[in-house]
């Protein structure tokens, strides 16, 4: 769909990169006999990927997330898994490139895929869509070159249905607004690592490090999405927090409710929501009292690639 | 300037070394760290005396690398810490942010 924009040697690095790598090995599998009203938990822990369905070692079957949801809608009683279960499915192999996994979750649509080992179908672990990013990047980690890492060249590259690849996702904990800022680190550091121009970072880090400093100082934590495409780096941050009565007068340089805990860390000077428009192209706030505040902003790419 | 030179001017101590051989050009002071995620971009020393760890966080979203603490006051080890994992200079010096800048400014640092 999108064409990306990430540095050359980046995309070659994750081109290489083998499923083994970055799936979970972790995720909880059941038996053909497990009955389906004991999967909830499963569900959630595997990340809404799929629940792999094991007699030892092989894998049998599959139940998707899709399939776990047809079967919650459909009134059948609270059967074994084997009579819900995939039996025909696709499955990756351990040597596969992480893009014949991405290309294939794509293609099918699902959010994720079990892993076999070649001859003897032997169940090794998962893909899954919302942790692929994660294992991708601590892979790339591995093997940084510290020093230039800033210094790579942008170059258009031209991936189809890599959407799954380039979303992150962080959540921000409530906690100390002394710490807040661990957050936007990370984001800035996986920015670069995938080779994004300084500019573009920066703005991005800017205008995660003041609502980072939000999200902690009112809302008792939030979440960060943040989704990267040709056009453009595309920032959703979202909490449950009180929400903000006066969205307007909240936008005026200058206003601040920030309580003296907050000024006392250098920051409610009533620039943040302001300091976080100047660094984006498109700006949106929704906010209600009482339920949330979400933000919305992107950063365009256009015009960084030489 | 280079920030050995700077520290010689200023009387101050290095607590973490970070980036040393860059060469500082152009410096923004404040104590408010909105401001100089607003208005810092360009900068490549910040003189602040707010010692705590935003300082830091601060410094490395803008990509400011050496910081200046004035008044003498001493960060937390998990300032330095943290500036020692971003690379970030630190320097100390019992000089006011007045004298600081007025001394900087003489040596010709104008920015």
């Amino acid at each position: 769909m999108n064409q990306i924009r990430i540095s050359q040697s980046v995309i070659e690095r994750i081109y290489e990169i083998p499923v083994e790598k970055i799936m979970r090995t972790d995720v909880i599998r059941v038996t053909p006999e497990t009955k389906m009203s004991e999967l909830k938990y499963a569900v959630k822990e595997n990340n809404y990927a799929c629940i792999p369905v094991l007699t030892g070692k092989q894998l049998v079957g599959q139940i998707s997330i899709e399939g776990y949801v047809d079967w919650l809608t459909s009134g059948i009683g609270d059967v074994p898994v084997s009579e819900i279960m995939d039996i025909n499915f696709k499955t990756l192999h351990p040597d596969e490139p992480v893009i014949t996994a991405v290309k294939e979750l794509e293609l099918i649509g699902l959010r994720g895929l079990p892993v076999v080992e070649n001859e003897s179908n032997k169940f090794l672990g998962v893909i899954c869509r919302c942790t692929m990013m994660e294992g991708v990047l601590a892979v790339l980690d591995l093997d940084d070159d510290k020093e230039n890492k800033k210094e790579n060249n942008c170059i258009l590259n031209n991936i189809e249905s890599v959407s799954a690849l380039l979303t992150l996702n962080y959540i921000v904990e409530q906690k100390s607004l002394e710490y807040g800022g661990e957050i936007s680190s990370s984001i800035r550091a996986d920015l670069y690592k995938l080779g994004l121009p300084g500019n573009i970072v920066r703005k991005t880090a800017i205008a995660a490090y003041e609502a980072e400093i939000n999200l902690l100082a009112y809302a008792g934590g939030g979440t960060f999405t943040i989704t990267l495409s040709s056009e453009l780096l595309n920032m959703k941050i979202e909490d449950h927090g009180p929400g903000i009565p006066d969205v307007d007068k909240a936008m005026e340089p200058g206003y601040s409710t920030a309580p003296d805990w907050v000024r006392e860390l250098g920051f409610g000077a009533g620039m943040g929501l302001q300091n976080i428009k100047n660094c984006s192209d498109s700006f949106t706030i929704k906010s209600t009292v009482d339920e949330g505040t979400l933000l919305i902003i992107d950063i365009n790419m256009e015009g960084i690639c030489a | 300037m280079k920030i050995k030179e700077l520290s010689q001017i200023l009387n101050a101590k290095i607590l973490s070394t970070g980036h040393f051989t860059r060469e500082v050009k152009s410096i923004y002071v404040s104590d408010l760290m909105s401001d100089v995620l607003t208005f810092g971009r360009e900068a490549q020393l910040l003189i602040t005396s707010l010692t705590n760890q935003q300082t830091i966080r601060t410094v490395e979203m803008v990509e400011i690398p050496v910081i200046c603490y004035t008044n003498g006051k001493q960060p937390k080890t998990e300032t330095i810490e943290l500036a020692n994992t971003k690379r970030v200079t630190i320097l100390v010096t019992e000089f006011s942010t007045f004298q600081v800048t007025g001394k900087l400014f003489a040596a010709g640092l104008q920015g």
